[in-house]
């Protein structure tokens, strides 16, 4: 009996000592790269084409750090997201190759892979002396790796911020009006609730919303649309567009029916406008990404400490949530291919994980949901877990992507993003509004010649 | 006399203009050439020279009929009308308020008047996005407070209005000042001519000052008509065009079309072809009642 | 000296108290947003998105460290200077012999090609980006001081042109005469005698011309990226996903808008007649 207490005891030592040894081997070896790549490109200049994101802040605080150890310099040119992909593109036109790491949309990736503005990421990930065992490249959440990263079976680039779907709710009113809100299961009861809620104090609206006419209003609904059977596409690869299906409608017609209980100006709101009314304490539920949290609660903030998470609730058709990200990907006019790769790897290794969240920024890989210590500070972990599994279930149900990104389908978001807006505005009916998106769609796809194949 | 036209004609002109006019030529000529060349051809942003297409009225075509296009012609329209017409009016009330003072006054409104005019427009509009946020914002605050009431600055109802009210909270101090100044030129005797038959100050306005003023006012009118039609920055920054498409002007469909998330370069190009021929046309009707003032004047 | 009784006289003084305050009214409307930008500049997050509004609360400097350290204010002003002073100084070089030419010369035509000149400041600048930037590309010079330089100059020159040819218009004749009579050469007369005498013309223009250059956006943002990035362009920079920066945003705008207003407020009588190109001088 106590032979065997003994030897568990000794073989438990054993493993931990080896498991510490590994780790510390692993950290050695990780410091050794580093070296390694201050040797190679020391006093190296590299240069980042970034939006304004809570993940590229967090980049930025991050990279005093990297500078010290790896001898690069980094400067970066960060602008707002909506104007991120014309510089890029332009850049890329005219082949100046002044950024290095250009941060990319995950619907971006098919225009700017087959355009050749990023290149094929493969022969990095394959070599073992660009990819170091320590940054376990297999360790990032399969459905950012394979879902996000990854044009007609290659990979082009580094998931940075992986997104899903959140639902933020007032703790404080929940509990003052006993509501539990765990029985936030049904997009009917979050209706009700943003009902019960609209004015019940005063100045307090059910919920706010990006509206702002295209990406944003876009975001919004497409969280809705695939909850209540709605689909974009028949089926990638035939291509038929059944975006103005009754589901589809029913869908948008549940958002124009949210905005009734959303603060006046949601139909310009964008970000910084949602999360602002979110701080301000102006609404009890907040359906949006998850990288919205640390923008609820600012310091100082009405809503600090206020906020609780949960994954968005279950459609009438489906359990579904948003597979999105941004993802850094390497220009191919790029001077300096491989320092730029070495950036990356560094910024979403393993060893950084905890640094990034520190500084804001998002959950990119399986282990760090089962860090009992990420659980504990960060109150939307878990339920950022459980979203992705409502992902998942989307890639199941036989779509593959949240946003289909091919080339066209900055094009196919313009025409959304505007006949969404218009409908949510009154300016159209939800049906009208979907069928004229459907005819342009349609025509659009016909001029590229899906429809020849 | 004879050396005062010595002086006033000169041998030979051109050194002194030539350089300006080729260095002009260059500059201008060269990219409006090629901006008609490329409204001719169908071809996207990021993709090589080569894969452009010519296809030549195609693009105006497919302007005149597209419903965005129409709207952006009337929502330009509007926006022109209404915030030209507004500053003129405000600018001179504005003007005839600061004559009226003493001079400290003036300074001290001249000064404030400056001030806007020097912020950047990019600037100007994100600030006003904040003042006029419905909830939070301070115009509301003291809309609120004062009258009770709570406007929706960001509906379909009131986003024109409000991209409205920055341009002519930026560039009603245009109009007053040059008024102003216009105002000052105008020789006193005549006021006090129009006091002493006691006409009323409506009349004195009517009836005295705008008449004289003219030219002043033709070229007030020339440079914010101009200036309202080229308009981008500021409604960018505070709607992007929305909600729906009530506050897209045509520099914004322009942009929409030609880069953003579309990229068709030609289509793009063929309705800036369209801004430009606009502003050429108005500009020569405002041009020459302009110049047949500046013959009449000697 | 009308008016001897007491009634007319109270009124007046009444009257003038009135337009002294609705006089205050009016500039407060122009100045408030000015003013409520810097309160934005000293306030916290949490104070910015505050409800209501917050009008009185302690200032922090935090955000002017930030603009300064962390968006690189410095790094962006050299950019916009780079840029700048070149294109006022070329604008001026070009514009000033032509400018004299159209003041002092009569030749065939004169009138047609002032206007044809005052024409191309009306160009949409929607409408020159595309062609600029397709151009740029081929030359390569995208992202370099050169391509803002030559869009500024198209802008620039024509309003140089006539806003200096309304200063020049001013100067008697005669002057220039006597100038001629001592045996001083056109250009001699034109550099020892007409430039002197329009140096504050001179200077408000070299103003116009600056602020022009220095706050404008659309050229900026769609010729220029990394390198050549200016000021105005900076904005989007803190337009971000999740939130405006609103402290650091105004802490930059008023940093790099000071200087232009003190300038404009120095040369305010130049600045407000050469607006008009010369149009109110009492003609």
């Amino acid at each position: 009996m106590n032979k065997k207490i003994v030897l568990c005891l000794a073989v438990f030592l054993l493993l931990s000592m080896v498991i510490s040894f590994y780790a510390m081997a692993e950290d050695q070896a990780f410091l050794d790269w580093c070296k390694s790549i201050k040797d190679k490109f020391d006093g190296t200049t590299i240069n980042i084409a970034a939006h304004t994101h809570p993940s590229i802040d967090a980049f930025r605080e991050m990279t005093p750090e990297f500078t010290k150890l790896t001898g690069i310099n980094v400067r970066w040119d960060t602008m707002n997201e909506l104007m991120l992909r014309d510089k890029e593109m332009m850049e890329f036109a005219s082949h100046t190759g002044v950024y290095d790491v250009v941060m990319v949309d995950c619907v971006w990736m098919g225009e700017f892979a087959t355009k050749g503005i990023i290149i094929n990421l493969d022969k990095y990930i394959q070599d073992p002396n660009s990819t170091p065992a320590w940054y376990d490249y297999e360790g990032i959440i399969p459905a950012y790796r394979e879902g996000l990263a990854k044009w007609d079976g290659k990979t082009y680039a580094l998931v940075t911020a992986g997104q899903t779907n959140l639902l933020g709710y007032r703790k404080d009113l929940f509990e003052k009006y006993g509501i539990d809100p765990a029985s936030i299961t049904s997009y009917d009861k979050f209706m009700e609730l943003c009902k019960f809620f609209n004015g019940k104090e005063p100045g307090l609206y059910g919920n706010a919303f990006r509206g702002q006419r295209g990406h944003n209003v876009l975001v919004t609904w497409f969280t809705y649309l695939y909850p209540f059977g709605g689909r974009l596409f028949d089926e990638e690869g035939k291509w038929n567009v059944v975006i103005n299906s009754e589901d589809a409608i029913k869908s948008l017609e549940y958002l124009i029916q949210l905005s009734k209980y959303s603060p006046p100006g949601f139909e310009n709101y964008n970000s910084e406008e949602q999360c602002a009314a979110v701080a301000r304490g102006d609404v009890a539920l907040a359906l949006d990404v998850s990288a919205c949290p640390p923008y609820y609660e600012p310091e100082g903030s009405m809503a600090r400490g206020k906020m609780g998470y949960l994954p968005p609730p279950a459609g009438p058709k489906g359990d579904f949530a948003a597979n999105a990200g941004w993802l850094a990907g390497i220009s191919s006019d790029s001077k300096k291919q491989d320092a730029a790769w070495a950036f990356m790897i560094y910024m979403t290794s393993p060893q950084k994980v905890k640094d990034f969240l520190a500084v804001g920024g998002d959950i990119n890989r399986t282990a760090t949901f089962s860090d009992s210590e990420v659980l504990a500070s960060k109150p939307y972990a878990k339920p950022t877990l459980e979203a992705l599994g409502k992902a998942y279930n989307l890639i199941k149900a036989g779509v593959p992507h949240w946003r289909p990104p091919i080339p066209e389908w900055s094009k196919i978001g313009e025409i959304l993003g505007y006949e969404v807006n218009s409908a949510l505005i009154g300016e159209k009916s939800a049906k009208d509004a979907l069928d004229k998106a459907a005819a342009d769609i349609t025509a659009l796809m016909k001029e590229k010649g899906y429809y020849n194949k | 006399m004879d050396t005062i036209k010595k002086v006033k004609r000169g041998k030979s002109v051109t050194p002194w203009i030539a350089p300006s006019i080729i260095v002009l030529l260059l500059i201008t000529i060269l990219p409006t050439l090629f901006l008609f060349y490329l409204s001719l051809n169908s071809w996207e942003l990021a993709t090589p020279w080569d894969t452009r297409k010519l296809v030549w009225l195609k693009n105006f075509i497919d302007d005149i009929k597209d419903e965005q296009f129409q709207n952006s012609l009337v929502v330009t329209m509007k926006y022109v009308v209404v915030v030209v017409l507004l500053e003129f009016v405000f600018g001179l009330i504005i003007a005839a308020f600061i004559k009226g003072q003493n001079p400290g006054m003036r300074i001290f409104m001249i000064v404030a008047l400056i001030l806007p005019m020097t912020l950047t427009p990019s600037v100007a509009g994100l600030i006003w996005r904040s003042n006029f946020h419905p909830v939070a914002g301070v115009v509301n605050y003291f809309l609120s407070s004062l009258f009770g009431l709570k406007i929706n600055w960001y509906s379909k109802e009131y986003a024109l209005l409000s991209t409205m009210i920055v341009d002519i909270w930026q560039w009603t101090p245009f109009t007053s000042l040059i008024l102003f100044s216009g105002m000052e030129a105008v020789s006193q005797d005549c006021y006090e001519a129009a006091m002493i038959d006691g006409a009323s100050s409506f009349k004195v306005l009517t009836r005295i000052t705008i008449p004289l003023l003219k030219p002043v006012i033709l070229i007030v009118l020339l440079m914010r008509i101009m200036d309202a039609l080229k308009m981008f920055d500021v409604v960018f920054v505070m709607t992007e065009g929305g909600p729906g498409n009530t506050t897209e002007l045509l520099s914004l469909n322009i942009y929409r079309i030609g880069f953003f998330h579309t990229g068709y370069l030609g289509r793009a190009s063929s309705i800036a072809v369209i801004l430009l021929i606009l502003v050429t046309i108005l500009s020569q009707i405002l041009i020459r009642s302009f110049g047949a003032r500046e013959e009449g004047k000697g | 000296m009308k008016g001897l009784s007491l009634g007319p006289k109270v009124r007046k003084s009444l009257k003038r108290k009135v337009l002294v305050v609705v006089g205050i009214i009016i500039a407060l409307v122009f100045i408030f947003p000015i003013i409520w930008m810097a309160e934005m500049s000293f306030k916290t997050k949490a104070q910015n998105i505050a409800l209501p509004p917050l009008f009185v609360f302690t200032p922090t400097f935090e955000n002017y460290s930030q603009a300064i350290d962390k968006y690189n204010f410095f790094s962006f002003l050299k950019n916009s200077l780079i840029v700048v002073v070149p294109t006022v100084l070329l604008s001026l070089l070009v514009s000033l012999p032509a400018s004299y030419g159209f003041s002092r010369f009569n030749f065939k035509k004169k009138k047609d090609i002032a206007f044809w000149i005052l024409s191309l400041r009306m160009a949409p600048a929607m409408a020159v980006i595309l062609p600029y930037f397709v151009i740029g590309g081929f030359l390569r010079i995208l992202d370099k001081p050169i391509i803002l330089i030559v869009a500024y100059l198209s802008f620039n020159v024509p309003f140089a042109i006539w806003m200096m040819r309304s200063f020049f218009d001013e100067i008697p004749l005669e002057v220039e005469e006597a100038g001629m009579v001592e045996g001083l050469s056109r250009l001699g007369v034109f550099l020892r005698i007409s430039l002197p005498l329009a140096r504050g013309g001179l200077a408000a223009t070299a103003i116009l011309c600056t602020i022009q250059s220095y706050n404008e956006f659309a050229f900026a943002l769609f010729l220029t990226s990394f390198n050549t990035r200016t000021l105005p362009t900076v904005v989007t920079q803190f337009q971000s996903h999740m939130g405006i920066l609103w402290g650091p945003m105004a802490a930059t705008s008023l940093l790099a808008t000071f200087p232009i207003m003190i300038a404009a407020i120095l040369v305010r009588k130049s600045l407000v007649s050469g607006m008009s190109f010369g149009m109110v001088k009492g003609k």
